[in-house]
């Protein structure tokens, strides 16, 4: 019964959906779906219907292009019919009028018509006319909205339909030389696709130094009647082509390595004859990776540790033996500081410190100074009276040449934050200020720390159980409130450190950038420059390159980053630029620790504490010191010679408006530039 | 009148029928309870003998043939499909799949519509692929005149089928993967269309749809041992038009095949 219902409502349904088509037509619109079979319009039009007519060449070009919904049939026909003073030229089909240049046959596909058609035509035409003829045998038209200019005589770079100019390849020793259509109306790859083709030939051609005109006459195209006298002849023989391009077969000679273009005579032909002109092909900028890469040897620095602790009571062992295996500072020497306010304690803290510095740094390695401090003073003069120690060894050590001490890693008993302007680049003081509400159940979710090390899981409860993890340098406070929960075995431990900085050399020279900036310069890394010079800078993803700044040699005040050296050498060019890095931390450490996803089940007021451990590797300090090379190659180009000339872009397109000085200064020169043999149809819009 | 006289010579030749006389003792008798008389010869019969005359089409293993058709298309070009059928019973049902080409003409309509900017929906010559369902409505054993004409078996058959339309050429040039989405889709897609441009008659727009479906009756005249003649009428339903593009509404078709079932 059920399928009887379904293959009846089914039925009704097709039955419905089959006079549903009897109401409209889904194709025409019309309700003619029960009907005979509609008459449709193919809507035909005309999307180019523009003639150009060349006063200087006696020439009238003619181009077409037709599109149809339906298509249209191979019987259709374009006619063209227009007058002059000397003749009148009724509607003909464009297949029975005689070109004066060569028109390739166009496929636009079965819903255009398209192509084109040059006449001679030695009067100004008028009553221009253009129209579809649907079928050859038909009387049926479609007249075109005719676009139709006159091109009057003027200068000939102009007023011609084709300019020749040449270009180079990337080795600047090939010439590819390049016609261009210049129409009114129609694009220079416009009317290739349309099957104009003209012909050029090259001969005559030179190298030298010539004076071309500038945005005039872009290309140079007739910018003098002939070569002028001065070049160097080259024996390259005539080169002929109905294509856009074509390269010489021919290198030129080592000895126009120099020379800044090349001249040649490019012949074209029209109605009359043949025109011969000069056409110029312009070496592109010379150019280079200004300083391809900066690179800083990155060595491991042996700790010099001190555990700083009050000696005369105890704060808590648990807490001491957590700093110590923490920093990994078992055995270190101890520093009491139970008369920390007396005066003069901070020298003698750092005297203590200086005289083992000297003691380690005999065994030539760089140092940095690690430091574990074991109090309860919550008034924060302890660590001043500390900072003030540290004061009188880093600068000083800063700026020194390897062997020295990098910097400082100092764990807390609880949260501090450094206050001495020069202490804050060469201090990691741990732990963060920032987490010092940090309750076990409580973890800031998302703030920036001056020491970011914070559990990589946050609290978690999942019914009676309880999940969290302990900071790996954690304060006295949250590791005492940890282990009353879960236990010491779930505090987890450091493994290893590894502490990293760049190596110093005797020349090194650290340059104050700000409040908390440095700029070294490492070797003496230094970037030549002519006055004639220009320079390129790509904005790189690389945020190394973003550190690099450059100082001109002789102007210690002028220290820019390096992405204002095109516009600074631009202004006012200096021979030399000093390269250096900047840095707001000197060192990087590599802390590999064990951390552990502790867990308390309770279960009617019983608390069982259970952990999961795992293995994790974290950075602290400055991220840069991972690396040993800054690679600048992409980063910083280097204009030597022809710096004012134009060039290609990254897509090939020749851009004759666009010198390599101006245009590139803040961009990315990366430029795509012709290769022999390839020639035929460059990109050139 | 040869038989009136014959009977009248028989009974006048018989001994109950004619003037009584002596009785030959010696006469044999045995033979007498054997006797008849004519009239009840002539009543009584003498032998059967029969010949079949229905066909049982649901017990054919299989039937095959050739079909021919008209396209009443609704537009100004005359189309003509010939092919073959392959058919098999399933109960009340009938499977039949069949494959046929399709010539296509223009007529002097289009070639005068080709002068003008205009078009009219039609189909270039292609193959057509039907898979048909057939239900017997009705049937039975009828005789044939002339005489000669032996009595047939005839099946009224409503009948629902899908057609698939091949282009020939329309996919050259395409990529294998474009090839494989093309020949499944409802829709003839713009590269055909530009294939097809070559082939399509004049002032001919090409119809887009690749599939149809049609509906319609079917009468097989099955004569023994058989022999089946199938005169066959369908209907396209334009459900699927939107979906397809299709320019053709309504159509007709009819179609005649000869056959045999096995």
């Amino acid at each position: 019964m059920r399928g009887s219902r379904a293959s009846t409502r089914l039925t009704f349904a097709l039955i419905a959906a089959a006079l549903a088509s009897c109401l409209n037509d889904p194709a025409s619109g019309l309700p003619v779906g029960c009907g005979k079979v509609p008459i449709t319009d193919i809507n035909a039009g005309f999307s180019i219907a523009d003639v150009s007519w060349f006063e200087d060449e006696q020439t009238m070009f003619v181009f077409y292009r037709v599109d149809a919904e339906q298509g249209l049939q191979p019987e259709s026909v374009i006619e063209l019919e227009y007058r002059t003073d000397d003749v009148v030229v009724p509607w003909t089909p464009l297949g029975d009028l005689t070109p004066v240049h060569t028109h390739v046959p166009v496929d636009c596909g079965v819903t255009s018509r398209c192509g084109s058609i040059s006449l001679a035509v030695r009067k100004p035409p008028r009553d221009v006319g253009l129209r579809l003829r649907y079928h050859r045998a038909g009387q049926v038209s479609l007249d075109a909205p005719v676009l139709f200019n006159v091109v009057g005589l003027g200068p000939t770079h102009r007023t011609r339909s084709l300019a020749v100019y040449g270009v180079f390849d990337e080795a600047n020793t090939r010439v590819q030389w390049r016609a261009r259509h210049q129409f009114p109306t129609i694009r220079n790859e416009q009317a290739t696709e349309l099957g104009l083709r003209r012909r050029f030939s090259i001969t005559g051609a030179g190298f030298g130094d010539v004076q071309l005109p500038g945005a005039e006459n872009p290309y140079g195209y007739a910018a003098s009647p002939v070569c002028p006298n001065g070049l160097t002849a080259l024996p390259w023989p005539e080169r002929r082509t109905t294509e856009r391009a074509i390269f010489e077969t021919t290198e030129l000679p080592l000895a126009a390595s120099t020379a800044p273009l090349v001249c040649a005579a490019a012949t074209v032909t029209d109605a009359i004859g043949e025109f011969t002109t000069t056409a110029f092909a312009r070496k592109n900028p010379q150019v280079r990776s200004a300083f391809p890469a900066l690179r800083s040897p990155i060595r491991e620095n042996t700790p010099v540790g001190f555990l700083l602790r009050i000696c005369n009571r105890v704060i808590s062992q648990e807490h001491l033996d957590m700093q110590l295996q923490r920093l990994q500072l078992d055995g270190a020497p101890e520093l009491c500081l139970d008369d920390f306010q007396a005066v003069g304690f901070a020298d003698r803290l750092a005297s203590s410190f200086k005289q083992r510095i000297d003691a380690t740094r005999a065994a030539g390695k760089d140092m940095i100074l690690v430091l574990a401090v074991h109090h309860d003073d919550t008034t924060g003069r302890l660590g001043r009276v500390i900072e003030a120690a540290l004061e009188q060894v880093l600068p000083p050590e800063r700026d020194k040449s390897s062997p020295r001490v990098s910097g400082a890693f100092l764990l807390d008993s609880s949260a501090y934050r450094v206050t001495a302007g020069t202490l804050k680049t060469l201090v990691l003081w741990c732990p963060s200020r920032l987490i010092t509400q940090f309750d076990l159940d409580v973890v800031p979710a998302a703030s920036e720390r001056d020491c970011p090390l914070l559990p990589d899981q946050p609290d978690l409860l999942l019914g009676p159980f309880k999940l969290n993890q302990l900071p790996i340098l954690p304060t006295r406070q949250q590791y005492l409130t940890f282990i009353g929960k879960y236990s010491v075995a779930q505090a987890g431990s450091v493994k290893k450190i590894v502490y990293l900085a760049p190596e110093r050399t005797a020349v090194s020279e650290n340059i104050p950038v700000g409040e908390i900036g440095l700029v070294t310069r490492f070797n003496n890394e230094t970037i030549s420059a002519e006055p004639t010079d220009a320079f390129s800078f790509c904005a790189s993803e690389d945020p190394g390159v973003a550190r690099m700044a450059v100082q001109p040699v002789g102007a210690p005040e002028a220290i820019v980053q390096l992405s204002m050296l095109p516009r600074l050498h631009q202004a006012s060019p200096f021979q030399l630029y000093s390269l250096g890095l900047g840095w707001e931390s000197p060192f990087i450490l590599r802390l590999d620790y064990e951390s552990r996803l502790a867990a308390a089940a309770t279960v009617a007021t019983f608390t069982l504490p259970f952990g999961i451990a795992s293995a994790n590797q974290r950075f602290l300090g400055a991220d840069q010191w991972k690396r040993e090379v800054f690679p600048l190659a992409d980063a910083l180009t280097q204009c030597t010679r022809f710096c004012d000339h134009p060039t290609f872009d990254s897509a090939g397109v020749y851009q004759p408006l666009a010198g390599f000085r101006q245009a590139f200064a803040e961009q990315c020169y990366r430029p795509k530039f012709p290769v022999s043999p390839e020639g035929g149809f460059p990109v050139d819009p | 009148m040869i038989l009136e006289a014959l009977a009248l010579a028989l009974l006048c030749a018989s001994p109950d029928g004619g003037v009584a006389g002596p009785v030959d003792p010696t006469a044999d008798t045995s033979i007498e309870r054997f006797r008849a008389p004519l009239d009840a010869l002539l009543e009584r019969p003498v032998g059967e003998a029969s010949r079949a005359v229905r066909f049982d089409w649901r017990r054919s293993r299989i039937g095959f043939g050739v079909i021919s058709s008209s396209l009443l298309e609704l537009n100004n070009y005359s189309s003509f499909r010939i092919g073959g059928y392959v058919r098999k019973a399933l109960g009340n049902f009938m499977l039949e799949g069949a494959v046929t080409y399709v010539f296509v003409f223009g007529s002097d309509a289009t070639n005068k519509l080709a002068l003008t900017p205009y078009r009219q929906f039609g189909r270039p010559p292609r193959v057509e692929v039907d898979l048909t369902v057939g239900y017997a409505i009705a049937e039975g054993v009828v005789t044939s005149r002339p005489g000669l004409v032996p009595a047939a078996q005839l099946v009224l058959t409503a009948n629902v089928g899908v057609r698939y339309l091949f282009y020939p050429g329309g996919l050259a040039g395409l990529p294998a993967l474009d090839v494989a989405a093309a020949l499944f889709a409802p829709r003839i897609s713009d590269a055909e269309i530009t294939n097809l441009d070559k082939r399509r008659l004049p002032a001919m727009q090409v119809d887009r749809a690749r599939y149809g479906l049609l509906a319609g009756f079917t009468l097989d005249v099955y004569f023994q041992p058989g022999i089946a003649v199938t005169p066959r009428v369908m209907m396209a339903l334009p459900v699927f038009s939107g979906m397809a593009g299709a320019g053709l509404g309504w159509w007709w078709e009819l179609s005649l095949a000869v056959g045999a079932s096995l």
